[in-house]
């Protein structure tokens, strides 16, 4: 036994092959479920088509959409308070 | 020092329609907060109009976030996977509460603003580390695995981060900040041992089942596969709405 910590997988352990398949199976896995899940409905991402199919892409441009304009106002936000900080306060340019 | 700066005005618009914003935000899976779990809009609309010392609704929220935060549990669920004793149990849940509660506290006491999607992008890596372990795939690959232990108190630290920069995140009022975070950590401690148990519970019968070292196996290649979903989805985040 090399793995001596009490976490260590007490079973027999597998070969180094078997370890390197799995762990390909993992990012295959992983990769497919971003591909036509997690980006379409997060991001709008959609190389398979599978998340326009779904239903998910539209939610993912959305949540895009609203992202950015939230980082533009944090960033204008941001920018109004560091000029209240040095000028008088005056009224919101909007 | 994000925390001292005086509360911000907007003249044009009145601060009743905050809450409603992010409400409408959060709703939709606002990702500039980039949570790996999103933190309910009515949550961050308390924290934002409140300020004074408030121990118990801070511990609540502390203890649900790490309940409903499936990033932290997966961690959890793979560390506590092969430990039988509860004593290991005890030991390694301490790492990775001393860990993820010093970076905690010095996080936001000091505003340390590392990027969210980069850092909850570490916490999957966590995930993917750990099923490797529970594989042996770095003793088998390498001849020797990394110290378990030093490592969950390494990836504690992150998970720490990440629970910072969500409170940052916040705009938490500077008014009560020390005793509302204190609270909040332990609020996560309280919400990480009900985890633990029901996590704990499960795997007891679950070990107790004939298949489980075969079962075993494909569910750490699972919790990999989750772990690498994690990534990809926080970098994607990073690379889209970070770096534009």
């Amino acid at each position: 036994m090399t793995d001596a910590h009490p976490g260590a997988n007490p079973a027999p352990h597998p070969t180094s092959r078997q370890l390197l398949r799995s762990s390909v199976i993992a990012v295959a896995g992983a990769i497919l479920i971003l591909a036509t899940v997690v980006l379409p409905a997060e991001y709008g991402i959609d190389p398979t088509g599978a998340g326009r199919a779904l239903g998910l892409t539209r939610m993912g441009e959305i949540k895009l959409r609203l992202a950015r304009e939230a980082v533009a106002d944090a960033a204008a936000d941001e920018a109004a308070a560091k000029e209240e900080e040095t000028a008088e306060p005056v009224a919101a340019p909007r | 020092m994000t925390l001292n700066r005086p509360p911000r005005v907007h003249p044009a618009r009145p601060r009743r329609i905050w809450p409603l914003l992010m409400a409408a935000l959060v709703f939709a899976g606002w990702p500039a907060t980039a949570l790996a779990h999103g933190v309910a809009a009515g949550d961050k609309g308390f924290i934002l109009e409140s300020s004074g010392v408030l121990l118990v609704p801070f511990a609540y929220l502390g203890a649900k976030h790490m309940v409903t935060g499936y990033d932290h549990l997966l961690f959890l669920f793979g560390v506590i996977f092969f430990l039988y004793r509860l004593r290991d149990v005890g030991l390694y849940v301490t790492l990775f509460a001393v860990g993820h509660s010093t970076t905690l506290l010095a996080g936001v006491l000091l505003g340390v603003h590392v990027n969210p999607y980069m850092i909850d992008a570490i916490i999957g890596l966590s995930v993917v580390y750990k099923a490797l372990d529970n594989l042996g795939a770095f003793s088998r690959w390498f001849g020797v695995a990394p110290d378990a232990r030093a490592a969950t108190l390494g990836f504690g630290f992150a998970h720490g981060l990440g629970l910072a920069t969500k409170i940052l995140d916040f705009q938490i009022s500077p008014d009560g900040l020390v005793a509302n975070l204190v609270a909040f950590n332990v609020g996560v401690e309280i919400g990480q041992l009900t985890a633990l148990a029901a996590i704990l519970i499960a795997m007891g019968y679950w070990r107790r089942t004939h298949s489980f070292h075969r079962h075993a196996y494909a569910a750490n290649v699972v919790l990999m596969t989750a772990g690498f979903v994690l990534m990809g989805y926080q970098l994607a985040g990073f690379f889209l709405l970070s770096l534009s």
